[in-house]
């Protein structure tokens, strides 16, 4: 047994992303510590705690997923008891980090009256639900880890905005033991499906190759897209490519965006976005926290635009650029190009996302003297989205992409920091920043694009 | 002759594709299955239908050209020539030699002494005999 | 116009220690059939690269149509077809599509080709990318590379996932490329049965250098398998020039040599006071050969 729990052991260590988590969680502890010297308020401590279980769940789903979606897994006797082991061991580990922090947090004397009322047993049962979820997320969703960040950003808020009312569902015993039942059955079922993707997969397979139901399918498909056309807007513009493209700038950088594929034009959802926001707004003020306008403009304005940019590009691969650079064209004239279509893609998720905020921010302020609100938050995140786009074009190469949300997350916490600079009468200290930053990067990727081997 | 002539191919054995091409030809004229005047497919043709290199086709017809075998049609591809003797005495006299030594060689690796292989050479030298005679004919 | 297409001279490439290619000195003449052979991690696909300009030699040259391969203008790259081994193309388009915002960028295209061939590799127009299978995409990808009508087909590891009848019909197509004597074809293989039929010229890469680049009959007609039987005795070691592998017994040897010819089987004879009885070897016992060395 302990052979094989090495050898699984070995499958954690010999990918980047695990060492890459090692590294991340000490600087978290680290930071944690010196942030906890005189004691944590409990509702940081959730907030903080959030992140590390949203992201390892997320990576031991994937990783797992992997591991149980291969034919090994049905060919190697005993395949699932060590490979569980070691799952449930680094989830000890994780749940046993959190704990000796919690404890560490409500030690200080300031905070220990705040800490008085609170179940740590409600705080496991949720944090166990917030696990399952990016698990489940991660094991069965391709696009898992990619989305990791923004999720655990958006619970960190979440848990901000309404802490005292969480916190005390957190702590009623009725609540949390029926947390912790459905917990337990969502494991239980979780595990199970888990062990089963093999048969899973092989069955889908299976279910392909019939033939008549094939052919039922592809008719179905076909309808389908047929009524779908009239609202997928890639569809429609390359069924009306005109050939060849013209040698100008403009319809050439047009032919490059149109590789991206967006289902939606981002006019349409622009009222879609108008409606969610709203809602979101509207929760937050009877929760009594204010308005969170420019904190949303921050984290979706900088996450959102990183997230899209890179998920476009990355689900085809980095091959792609392999017959992308042997298209008919200079290889600086396809640098250019299709960094100019990347540009413009993301400036267009980042107004697809930001204009419906600031019709919100409009909106919420109707009938106060002052009728328009604060476009300070807009143009600081419209700056960021420079050093963005460099730093997203420098990882479009790299196989993982922690380093490009880490440069998100940087980028979002500037933001997030940028009212009080107001304050301080350097409004302007952080677009330049951005900016210089900006082309420092967008310049080094660039040298990059030309010079680097397409493998 | 009925049909067309065809040519069959063993692409994965370790004689080049050109020189079974040329031996092909070379045994079907002397086997009388092709006689002069007789025109052979397209170099095209021929490479679509074996599925290999045109260069191939054309390498081969071109060496049996050279060889004084076949003759370029303008229009209608290669042609069979009658039996042309090419060279001097000598040096027919050599090549025969070295054929026949593989053959002296083989015979007493598998245990046939002299009298024995000349018994086996008559028939199919009187074969070859009836051929020619009814290709003059 | 010059004749020749593609041209290598001294070019050498490392990934951080270890050097893939070992200055490769490489000329295709146009309206050849060359056949890169090589196992799994010669160097192949970087070779192929290094040549088409995806990656940067450390040193020497080159070049296509005369060109630097590292800054091909736009005017060659459209006289440039090539399927890399391992395809990604845009999952959520339908094959239709695909073909269609490919052949944008390029100022010719012949649909009717396309059209034609999408029907015999039975690929549905309908069907979008990302549900396609790995033989399908390679077919796609293959459509994509022929459809401007390249003068120039680089063709890295192109059978790899197809079953044999779709090989055959893709043997074929090669075939009916090839009949265009213009054209040129570089494609990269490890098994030797699909280059038997096809491939005019064979280059050899073994651990980044060229074991041999020349016609494939000149490599069939020069290398072959002799069996030296004597009287006497044959000497341990025959480790003579041109010689690739051997194996000595009391009275027989067993050699397998390039470069043969009349004179030098008769050399051996005369040497060895030997009889020689010589062996044609296919392509795939040439490799072999060649690799035990």
């Amino acid at each position: 047994m302990s052979k094989q729990l090495g050898a699984v052991i070995q499958t954690y260590t010999a990918r980047s992303w695990f060492w890459t988590m090692c590294a991340v969680s000490l600087v978290w502890v680290g930071v944690f510590m010196l942030l906890a010297s005189t004691g944590m308020l409990p509702d940081t401590y959730a907030a903080f705690a959030s992140i590390p279980l949203c992201i390892s769940g997320v990576c031991l789903g994937n990783h797992l997923s992997i591991q149980f979606r291969s034919a090994q897994s049905k060919l190697i006797p005993k395949f699932a008891a060590p490979h569980l082991t070691v799952a449930a061991g680094l989830c000890g580990m994780v749940a046993v980090l959190l704990v000796v922090v919690a404890t560490f947090a409500s030690h200080g004397t300031a905070v220990a009256a705040q800490w008085e009322g609170i179940s740590r047993i409600g705080l496991l049962a949720f944090g166990w639900s917030l696990f399952l979820l990016c698990f489940s997320f991660g094991c069965f969703h391709p696009w898992a880890i990619a989305l990791a960040f923004p999720s655990s950003v958006f619970f960190l808020s979440f848990i901000k905005a309404g802490s005292s009312i969480w916190l005390s569902v957190m702590s009623s015993g009725p609540v949390v033991a029926l947390v912790l039942i459905l917990n337990s059955i969502l494991t239980f079922v979780l595990v199970r499906r888990m062990c089963r993707l093999n048969d899973v997969m092989i069955e889908s397979h299976f279910h392909d190759l019939s033939e008549p139901s094939q052919s039922k399918r592809r008719a179905w498909s076909r309808e389908r897209g047929r009524f779908f056309r009239g609202w997928n807007q890639t569809d429609k513009e390359l069924d009306s490519i005109r050939r060849p493209i013209g040698g100008d700038l403009r319809s050439q950088v047009r032919h490059f965006q149109l590789g991206f594929g967006l289902l939606l034009k981002p006019i349409t959802l622009v009222p879609i976005l108008v409606v969610t926001f709203w809602v979101l707004h509207f929760a937050f003020l009877q929760i009594g926290r204010g308005s969170s306008i420019p904190d949303l403009v921050a984290i979706i304005g900088s996450t959102g635009s990183l997230s899209g940019a890179l998920t476009r590009v990355r689900t085809n691969g980095r091959m792609s650029f392999q017959w992308i650079m042997m298209l008919p064209l200079r290889r600086e004239e396809i640098v250019f190009r299709y960094g100019i279509a990347l540009l413009i893609h993301m400036l267009k998720m980042w107004f697809t996302i930001t204009i419906p905020l600031y019709i919100v921010a409009w909106l919420s302020l109707a009938g106060m003297p002052h009728p328009s609100p604060s476009l300070w938050p807009y143009m600081d995140s419209l700056a960021a989205q420079i050093p963005l786009f460099g730093v997203v074009t420098l990882f479009i190469w790299r196989p993982q992409v922690v380093g490009a949300y880490l440069a998100g997350a940087v980028v979002m916490l500037a933001l997030m920091g940028a009212p009080h600079l107001n304050e301080l009468g350097l409004p302007l200290l952080l677009p330049v920043m951005f900016l210089v930053l900006g082309v420092c990067t967008i310049a080094w990727s660039y040298r990059r694009w030309l010079q680097t081997d397409l493998s | 002759m009925d049909g067309k002539f065809r040519f069959y191919v063993y692409p994965s054995a370790g004689a080049p594709i050109y020189r079974q091409l040329m031996e092909q030809v070379k045994f079907q004229i002397a086997s009388g299955r092709l006689v002069p005047g007789d025109v052979l497919p397209s170099v095209r043709d021929t490479a679509q239908e074996l599925e290999i290199n045109p260069m191939t086709v054309s390498k081969a017809y071109s060496l049996l050209e050279r060889d004084g075998i076949l003759a370029r049609d303008r229009g209608q591809g290669m042609r069979v020539l009658g039996r042309t003797v090419k060279g001097g005495i000598r040096e027919r006299r050599d090549e025969l030699r070295a054929l026949l030594k593989d053959v002296v060689v083989k015979a007493h690796q598998l245990g046939f002494d002299s009298d024995a292989v000349l018994e086996m050479l008559k028939p199919l030298l009187a074969e070859l005999d009836k051929n020619s005679e009814s290709l003059e004919v | 116009m010059s004749d020749v297409v593609l041209e290598m001279i001294g070019v050498s490439k490392s990934f951080e220690k270890t050097e893939v290619l070992k200055s490769i000195d490489l000329s295709v003449a146009r309206g050849r059939v060359v056949g890169l052979l090589g196992k799994n991690g010669a160097g192949k696909s970087t070779l192929l690269k290094c040549a088409l300009g995806l990656m940067k030699p450390n040193s020497g040259t080159a070049t296509i149509f005369g060109e630097d391969a590292w800054n091909l203008s736009g005017g060659a790259k459209a006289r440039i077809g090539y399927v890399p081994q391992k395809i990604s193309l845009y999952d959520w388009m339908r094959v239709r599509q695909m073909i269609a915002y490919y052949a944008a960028f390029y100022p010719s295209w012949n649909d009717t080709l396309t059209a034609e061939l999408v029907e015999k590799w039975e690929l549905q127009s309908e069907d979008r990318v990302g549900k396609l299978s790995e033989g399908q995409l390679q077919k796609l990808a293959l459509i994509l590379a022929l459809g401007h009508e390249p003068e120039l087909l680089i063709l890295d590891e192109p059978a790899a996932s197809l079953d044999p009848q779709a090989r055959r019909t893709f043997l074929a197509a090669v075939v009916e490329i090839a009949s265009d004597q213009s054209r040129t074809v570089i494609l990269s293989t490890h098994l030797t049965s699909d280059l038997e039929r096809v491939a005019s010229d064979i280059v050899m890469l073994k651990s980044g250098v060229i074991q041999y680049s020349g016609s494939m009959d000149d490599l069939k007609e020069s290398v072959k398998s002799i069996r030296l039987t004597t009287q006497g005795r044959l000497p341990g070691r025959m480790d003579l020039p041109g010689v690739l592998a051997y194996e000595v017994h009391a009275n027989h040897a067993l050699l397998t040599m390039s470069g043969v010819n009349e004179d030098r089987i008769h050399r051996l004879e005369h040497d060895y006071s030997a009889t020689a009885e010589v062996r044609d070897l296919n392509l795939e016992d040439i490799f072999v050969e060649v690799h035990r060395v």
